[in-house]
């Protein structure tokens, strides 16, 4: 279950050098798939055939087909492309509001730090999911409702990370030095600050991102993401309920495994990249 | 003597901690272990216990009240932790579970390791606290640890050490994180103890003037082996050992006091 | 005492606070709730629409309505739905049952198997045993939880028969077969994290100097395990577990959707689709209120697991 919270990072006990440079392999491939898609589909992952329903994997198709006769493997592929673009705008906006939120935070301190602190508290008592549910209640399902819906209940998390490590950075000598030197808030924190905030926020990020595709899956099986006839993972498996329920697994495994193996890819190295990064401490 | 340990050496892969330690502490004797941080002191007073870190490799003998303890036989090693010996350690606040009240915590080696009933190891804690100088010490057995001072909860650490009538009292550092006059009560409550019960009491400290004040002998360690072997009283009046010597310097004392002019 | 007082303040302006956020929410929402209360247009009369018009408070001002729908709130009245022209509550009292047994099931499930994993995971640290504990409870975190329901449903229902492939079961025997497999899919994505945090807490507590103490007078390992390490770690574990739960009363609309139960969560998503605002609204406000209710029954709980808290907050 992934209630929208912070994340828990899994604690490698030991350096786990081995699954790092695969899990930046599946990220690669993963990324590779959604942006060569169009001309590495073996079938054209619109097609359908009622011919081929529910094929198991076999020479013809290796994943085999779904509901439709469409091939499991070519939308899969192409479902790269809306899956981790869904993921990335979530994450984009999340982390412009988040980490404006938290550095204003930060900065400024006073009361303008305990409202936002509040403001979080309450976004927090609301379980994200659940905001962006009621996001989709009033707006209507569709990806981008669904997308922003998201970016909105994650920015939180973001901010409440970013204050964190932005109160650290501020208290380091140099921040009162440029103070003192008249520099004003807003370019101290745009120039210096935030760049010296980046790693450390960037393998944090890399996680959020796998804990937003899950998330952002979870809205599209419900049916109030991405619409049919997408091929984002998560509507996939939507679409594979019936092929279950008589016995198909495959329609369902194809999309979901996929979907747990980047998850724990951008896991392994998002928490490899935190270790690495965090080092200058 | 009621505590020996000969050569006793002990190595935790790639690392040898203690080197042919040597010493002996006969009843009624409070004797001094002196070192710096790192000198192996603690870890020679937990090896008479056999609380040594996973891994290690020891060689020498020890044995308590004439019982010779081994890694090798842990009948040797209940016997000694449950009835012959009782070590006090150095934060008395960390000693305690924070969690659970005083009372359950000081009768947990009568009730969980001998199966006295609670009520009468509750009777027999209260006694013991009456003798180690705790007033009300009803009251204190139902309060948690963090509501007592320090003082306090190192005489229950005591009192609950002896409930299990050793005869060897291993004190690691048991004063250290006590204020100084909290701790010269302890110190004056430790001797008493020896006295009355013939206790052997080794005492293991970093400061070189305590162990003179408070031990008939001083035993000074470096680097995992004994390198001096003093008479408390004479241990400041110019030791022949140069690191001895250099201890003793180093505590920082009081200025000689200059004349007043009229 | 002031801190419970406190709590409490702090709890109700979230609920006022989310309950304002919820109904602006709903009456922002673009179309004419008349189109939804009157499905046919050719019904749509002047006097009808009047009628509907009072009867749902629709001329009303925003911030009279929304004080008139917090004012029923408080007296149990949570509207009527759009869809059922039945009250909000009836519907609500009907569905909740099958939701909070279903968190309830769960919340054994994960509590139990979770703490257990974790103590052995702490108890054999470094071994096999537990890299292999860490390894499948991650695993199993990370693959969506809608996809352990439809694997768990094609193993167990489909191809073993053993379980029935939807539904809530009638009565309470069966309710609890019915909802086995539900509870199951729920429970397992707790299952690492609640692993992890007993396992992490028993290791910093394994190296705590009381236990060197414990060990020191010669009590036995299985007893200062119990008394000293187990002991000590329940605050984490049981905060942990009190946040999953709480998160869970508001998170099982996918497991609900998946099982064809229904509990709350399906009538959230059923009401959404139908644009039934009063339901949706009720649902929302009961899923707030329930994740605060959790957490603070955790936070008046915890003394009792760990006597310095009252101390730190001065309540002592």
């Amino acid at each position: 279950m992934t209630a929208i919270g912070a994340p828990v990072l899994a604690a490698p006990r030991k350096r786990r050098d081995w699954a790092f440079y695969p899990c930046l392999a599946i990220l690669a491939v993963a990324v590779g798939a959604a942006v060569l898609s169009p001309w590495i589909t073996p079938y054209d992952p619109t097609a359908t055939s009622f011919d081929a329903i529910w094929v198991p994997p076999s020479p013809a198709h290796w994943l085999g087909t779904d509901q439709l006769g469409r091939d499991l493997l070519s939308r899969v592929v192409d479902g790269a492309r809306p899956t981790l673009l869904g993921s990335i705008a979530l994450l984009a906006l999340a982390t412009a509001l988040g980490v404006l939120i938290g550095l204003t935070a930060a900065w400024h301190r006073g009361w303008i730090d305990t409202l936002l602190a509040r403001i979080t508290d309450v976004m927090f008592a609301f379980p994200g999911l659940l905001f962006v549910i009621m996001i989709i209640a009033v707006f209507d399902s569709g990806t981008v409702t669904a997308v922003v819906g998201m970016g909105l209940a994650y920015a939180p998390v973001i901010a409440k990370f970013t204050r964190a490590i932005a109160l650290e950075e501020l208290a380091r000598p140099y921040v009162d030095s440029y103070r003192l030197q008249g520099a004003g808030g807003f370019e101290l924190c745009l120039r210096y600050v935030l760049p010296n905030m980046l790693p450390t926020l960037l393998g944090y990020l890399v996680v959020l991102f796998g804990d937003g595709l899950m998330s952002l899956a979870t809205l599209n099986f419900l049916g109030f993401g991405s619409q049919p006839p997408s091929s984002d993972w998560g509507l996939m498996v939507e679409e594979s309920r019936t092929g279950v329920i008589q016995g198909v697994l495959g329609p369902a495994l194809v999309p979901g495994l996929t979907i747990a193996i980047v998850v724990v890819a951008t896991n392994v190295v998002g928490v490899r990249l935190s270790d690495k990064l965090a080092v200058r401490r | 003597m009621l505590l020996e340990i000969h050569d006793l050496s002990l190595s935790v892969p790639g690392h040898r901690i203690l080197r042919d330690v040597s010493l002996e502490v006969g009843t009624g004797e409070a004797v001094g272990l002196v070192g710096e941080s790192g000198s192996g002191k603690s870890t020679t007073a937990r090896a008479v216990l056999q609380l040594v870190p996973d891994g290690a490799h020891t060689s020498g003998s020890i044995s308590v009240c004439g019982v010779g303890v081994s890694p090798d036989d842990p009948e040797s090693i209940r016997a000694i932790r449950t009835e012959h010996a009782a070590m006090i350690f150095q934060d008395p606040r960390s000693s305690l579970n924070p969690v659970r009240r005083i009372g359950d915590s000081a009768t947990e080696r009568l009730v969980h390791v001998h199966g006295v009933p609670q009520a009468e190891a509750t009777r027999r804690l209260v006694d013991l606290m009456a003798e180690v100088g705790l007033r009300d010490p009803g009251n204190l057995l139902r309060r948690y640890p963090h509501q007592l001072s320090g003082g306090m909860l190192q005489r229950v650490v005591i009192a609950a050490a002896l409930s299990t009538n050793p005869k060897v009292l291993l004190a690691d550092e048991a004063t250290s994180a006590l204020d100084v006059t909290t701790q010269a009560e302890v110190l004056a409550l430790l001797r008493r103890l020896r006295r009355e019960r013939e206790l052997a009491v080794l005492f293991i400290t970093h400061d070189l003037l305590l162990a003179g004040a408070f031990c008939d002998r001083v035993y000074v360690m470096k680097d995992g082996s004994i390198v001096d072997e003093q008479p408390g009283k004479t241990v400041f009046v110019d030791p022949a050992n140069p690191y001895t010597k250099a201890l003793a310097d180093a505590t920082p004392r009081l200025p000689e006091r200059e004349p007043r002019h009229a | 005492m002031v801190t419970l007082a406190r709590r409490l303040g702090a709890l109700v302006l979230t609920l006022v606070v989310s309950s304002f956020v919820i109904f602006a929410g709903m009456y922002a929402a673009p179309g004419d709730p008349l189109t939804f209360l009157i499905k046919n247009p050719e019904d749509r009369t002047p006097d009808r629409v009047a009628a509907v018009r009072a009867a749902y408070h629709l001329d009303d001002s925003f911030l009279s309505q929304y004080l008139s729908w917090l004012k029923g709130v408080l007296h149990g009245d949570l509207g009527t739905s759009f869809v059922y022209k039945q009250p909000v509550a009836d519907l609500m009292t009907s569905r909740l049952p099958v939701t909070l047994t279903l968190v309830a099931m769960a919340a054994l499930l994960f509590v139990v198997v979770g703490v257990l994993l974790g103590v052995v995971s702490a108890l054999k640290r470094g071994t096999t045993i537990d890299a292999s504990i860490t390894g499948v409870t991650t695993f199993l975190t990370s693959i969506p939880n809608f996809v352990v329901a439809l694997v768990l449903v094609s193993v167990f229902a489909v191809q073993l028969r053993w379980f029935d492939v939807s539904g809530s079961g009638e009565g309470f025997g069966d309710r609890l077969y019915h909802l086995t497999l539900p509870a199951i899919a729920l429970a397992i994505g707790a299952f690492a994290v609640v692993s992890r945090v007993t396992r992490q807490t028993m290791v910093e507590q394994q190296s705590l100097e009381h236990v060197d103490v414990a060990r020191s007078f010669g009590l036995a390992r299985r007893k200062i395990v119990r008394r000293h390490v187990l002991r000590n770690s329940l605050g984490p574990v049981v905060t942990m577990c009190g946040l999953i739960i709480a998160s869970m009363l508001a998170g099982t609309v996918v497991i609900e959707s998946v099982f064809g139960l229904n509990g709350v969560g399906s009538m959230l998503v059923d009401s959404i689709n139908a644009h039934d605002f009063p339901v949706v609204q009720a649902i929302l406000l009961y899923m707030v209120l329930a994740y605060m209710a959790v957490t603070i029954v955790v936070d008046l709980l915890y003394p009792l697991i760990d006597p310095r808290t009252l101390e730190r907050s001065g309540a002592a």
